[in-house]
């Protein structure tokens, strides 16, 4: 067993300010010093990911050439409804480029895979229209795709159809993306948990989250919103879930985490999830 | 087992190159380009505080790591064979890649791989200020490593059915941390803030066999596939007690195996530029067998039982079949329409001996049945005829209805007897738009109302209270979205995006005598104000920058009948990023990168309870310089800060770290 001290954080706002200062300093001389002696002519250009220096957008007639049968069921696609439709520079990047970058390069080179935008490879692509993705993933606990062991696609198909239909092995079942991986918690139990009927999103944040185990709520309310009884007023002050008084427990810790009902994914040999 | 699948590997597709170099030999005519990159790298982290923390936040352990940062290897090798493979090898942080493939353009693919990463986890449990001390640490370093084997190979001869066989391992290994906290006493107060974790091996064997081909413009896809699943998992949740420097631990030991089968059919066609239909249909079987123990020093209680299921057995069959059709566009509108049906029961039995308080131990059967049945459909349009602009509008419903049967029996007494029909019907209803009312400018917004009503039918209920308790429950969620895009110039872009997400959950239950009178009252509230702005500028050629801001306010409001304990939860979090990129000359490139977030919602409730919420602020630096040093070399040196202070867990999670890393990367 190893104690930590219950010493709160003393960091005194004098000192952060200090820091900062130093620190906004010391980035702004650095910057002003680089600035100031890259003198040198430089005929590189450099862009801010996703996107492809010199290259320029072609549209998707242009794709169709190699990728017949993308550019064909890009109608099917959530991201079609999207598509800004006309001709000319105020729609230009709509369609495939919008997520694969601008295509010149990678058509003159014949389809050189490193002169075009793969979003399988980087989120950035994604994170151009999904901003509050972005800060999701950057959060403490979250799935490791800034890191490059997922990605978007891992979870999402975005040439997928914008209908019901058969991807791969997965028709259309609840939960079947996050088994993939997560077999432990998705596989059925004797005794299920009828959260698991809404999703696995009912309770999980699955982008990223401030909460341990990626919880929208990491404390009671993450049950109660759900488990949950009108009271007679004499019991004002305590919670009864059916008959039994739950006020002790509540006040030990949350529900899941408190020892009781352990078994949120479904139990196999308890009713009430406790183990 | 890895090791001899690696082996496997690269024996087979050493054999596959061998046969291609003898083909390149003999056609002096090939002119092969062959491309190889290999970057050697090593970092160095030293932290202070909370190293298990930084190695969860971060995804990399302190000290020295190192080893190949990434390798690329890409191979014309003839006309019409490609080698294409790429790795990565880090040492001591347990981050290993290698995947190579061979494709023969019109005949096939062979192509394996492995990749692993470690998963660290903090082993800290939760915060308590009165105690002393007021938070504990597992003395155990917690990682699991997380990976797969695969290897495929796959026939694409021209005019015949493209099949694809293929092999997949897939494991997680190693340790975890929970959020099954265990009890720590002090005087009177008892508060459930002890670390536990979980000891976890699991592994699931995947065999895949897919096969598809066009028969005039219909196009035929079957894909089969059996996975083995097994999983072999402890979990340890200790309780201490300070006022006599005692503990207790109760583990509980989870064994299970299933083997499940899927086959998908699918068929679809593009009749014409107007027409399209898809038809699908998935079976699936699984077969599970497990057992289980939970072990609890005396004295057991009503909650702190022992355990053991000698026998668990769950199987289920499932069969979905989906019809979908698109029409369009007609003078600019479009529709879609799709059905889906799906039927599947689930059996689940447990045969289980159960001490109870004291022996002598009872034995119980468990027994339950879920039959679900559903029916979805969906209909949509888009209209694009306003010039720049596309309107859509989809609407979604599915009528569900599961009937549930749980029994169980006490040496033959019946304990539980529960007969539950649920009906479900869910809609979900979304409009929205995309216009560029201006050259340089988009806009785009969206609502969606989605609507679940749950209706619980109790057959019959042996057992008062939970879960024979709800009797509906119903879920309302209604979502917007805007978002605004300007490219004033090519040099400068800037999106806000807003999005307001509000979800009311409704509950309605039976009477219980002298406790609740029955009804239905709105159990839970959740408000979401989600504020977005990213920025790009590119103030000259060889310079960019990247900004982004995101306020992320949610609130979550349940029915807790006045009880201190449990307060509002509030998850505001401020997030700050930026990037920029600079040439220094035509060799090298300076980057740099910052993110910042803060959450400030701690509420010290220990007179009530436990305390709540997360104060926290979080910043990451990250500066790079790379340098190219030959036409095929180029050297990289990075330097990270990372500081996370966190208040709330009385500065138990706080770190700092400092990261230097360099790495060479060497083109052939």
């Amino acid at each position: 067993m190893k104690e930590t001290s219950n010493s709160m954080s003393q960091d005194k706002p004098q000192g952060r300010f200090l820091r900062a200062k130093a620190l906004t300093g010391l980035i702004g001389g650095v910057a002003t010093a680089i600035i100031a002696i890259s003198c040198a002519t430089v005929d590189r250009v450099v862009l801010a990911p996703p996107m492809i220096p010199g290259a320029k957008y072609v549209g998707m007639d242009t794709c169709a050439a190699c990728h017949e049968k993308e550019v064909k069921n890009f109608k099917l696609t959530q991201h079609a409804r999207i598509q800004i439709p006309g001709e000319g520079p105020r729609v230009e990047g709509e369609g495939c480029e919008s997520c694969h970058g601008p295509g010149s390069l990678h058509v003159d080179s014949g389809g050189d895979r490193k002169l075009i935008v793969n979003p399988r490879k980087s989120p950035e692509a994604c994170f151009q229209c999904h901003l509050d993705k972005n800060a999701e993933f950057s959060l403490q606990f979250h799935h490791p795709v800034k890191e490059g062991r997922m990605s978007c696609t891992s979870c999402h198909d975005p040439h997928g159809e914008d209908i019901l239909k058969p991807k791969e092995m997965q028709v259309g079942r609840v939960n079947q993306d996050c088994a993939q991986c997560h077999r432990e918690q998705a596989r059925p139990h004797v005794f299920e948990h009828e959260a698991m009927r809404e999703g696995c999103t009912s309770c999980h944040n699955v982008h990223g989250s401030i909460n341990s185990k990626m919880l929208t709520e990491r404390d009671n309310n993450l049950c109660l919103k759900c488990h949950a009884q009108i009271a007679m007023p004499k019991t004002a002050g305590q919670v009864f879930i059916g008959t039994f008084d739950h006020t002790p427990f509540l006040q030990q810790g949350t529900c899941f985490s408190a020892g009781c009902h352990t078994a949120v994914h479904g139990s196999d040999i308890n009713s009430h999830l406790r183990y | 087992m890895k090791r001899i699948f690696l082996r496997m590997l690269l024996a087979t597709l050493s054999m596959g190159v061998a046969g291609l170099e003898t083909t390149r030999a003999a056609d002096p005519a090939t002119n092969s380009t062959l491309e190889v990159s290999v970057t050697p790298e090593a970092t160095f982290a030293k932290v202070s505080g909370n190293t298990q923390k930084f190695r969860e936040d971060v995804g990399i352990r302190d000290g020295w790591t190192g080893g190949i940062e990434d390798a690329t290897l890409h191979d014309d090798i003839s006309k019409d064979i490609t080698l294409d493979g790429e790795g990565r090898f880090i040492l001591d942080d347990h981050d290993y890649k290698l995947q190579l493939q061979i494709t023969k353009k019109d005949v096939g693919f062979v192509r394996g791989g492995f990749t692993e990463y470690r998963e660290y986890y903090d082993n800290t449990g939760g915060f308590f200020r009165p105690f002393t001390p007021s938070s504990f640490k597992l003395n155990d370093d917690l990682g699991m490593d997380v990976g797969n084997m695969f290897f495929e190979a796959g026939l694409t001869l021209p005019n015949l059915p493209k099949v694809t066989v293929g092999y997949e391992h897939q494991f997680r290994d190693g340790d975890k941390s929970l959020l099954e906290w265990g009890g720590v006493t002090q005087g009177t107060d008892t508060r459930k803030i002890y670390p536990s974790s979980k000891d976890v091996h699991e592994y699931t064997d995947i065999l895949k066999l897919s096969a598809e081909y066009d028969i005039s413009k219909v196009h035929l896809r079957d894909d089969f596939r059996y996975e083995h699943f097994s999983m072999n998992d402890t979990r340890a949740d200790t309780s201490v007690d300070l006022n006599t420097s005692s503990s207790q631990t109760i583990t509980v030991h989870e064994n299970n195996d299933h083997d499940a089968f899927y086959n998908t059919f699918r068929m679809d066609s593009h009749v014409n530029d107007k027409v399209y239909w898809s038809l699908g249909y998935l079976y699936s079987t699984l077969s599970g067998n497990g057992d289980m123990q939970v072990v609890t020093p005396p004295p057991v209680g009503p909650f702190g039982n022992n355990w053991a299921a000698s026998a668990i057995n769950v199987d289920l069959d499932s069969h979905v079949v989906n019809l979908n059709s698109m029409f369009g566009p007609f003078k600019g509108l479009s529709f879609y329409a799709g059905l889906q049906a799906e039927k599947t029961d689930t059996h689940g039995f447990t045969d289980a001996l159960l001490t109870q308080g004291v022996s002598p131990s009872t034995t119980n059967l468990i027994h339950s049945a879920n039959d679900t049945k559903s029916l979805s459909e969906t209909f949509g349009m888009r209209y694009t005829k306003i010039p720049y602009t596309t309107l859509y509008a989809e609407g979604q419903w599915q009528e569900e209805q599961i009937d549930l049967d749980e029994e169980e029996t006490q040496d033959g007494a019946s304990s539980l007897a529960l007969g539950n029909d649920a009906t479900v019907f869910r809609r979900d209803y979304r409009v929205g738009f995309n216009t560029a009312p201006l050259p340089r400018v988009t806009l785009a917004g969206s609502y969606r109302h989605y609507v679940a009503n749950n209706d619980y039918d109790y057959e019959r209920d042996t057992v008062p209270g939970y879960p024979g308790f709800i009797t509906a429950q119903d879920f309302t969620t209604d979502e917007a979205m805007g978002k605004l895009t300007l490219r004033p110039c090519s040099r400068f872009s800037v999106a806000f995006t807003y999005q307001l997400v509000s979800t009311d959950t409704r509950t309605s239950s039976e009477a219980v005598p002298l406790l609740a009178p029955g009804g239905s009252l709105e159990s839970g509230n959740y408000d979401a104000n989600i504020y977005s702005v990213s920025a790009t500028i590119t103030p000259m050629s060889r310079w960019y920058l990247t900004g982004y801001f995101s306020l992320q306010d949610t609130r979550t409001v349940a029915f807790a009948n006045h009880d201190p304990s449990v307060q509002t939860y509030r998850g505001d979090v401020y997030t700050i990023m930026g990037t920029t990129g600079y040439a220094l000359d035509n060799k090298t490139d300076l980057t740099l990168e910052y993110s910042y977030s803060r959450s400030d919602n701690f509420s010290d409730n220990s007179s009530a309870g436990l305390p709540l919420g997360l104060d926290f602020q979080r910043h990451a630096l990250l500066a790079g310089v790379s340098r190219k040093i030959s036409k095929n070399v180029i050297a990289r040196l990075r330097y990270g800060f990372y500081e996370y202070n966190e208040p709330s867990s009385g500065g138990s999670n706080n770190y700092t770290a400092h990261l230097a890393s360099a790495s060479c990367t060497v083109r052939f």
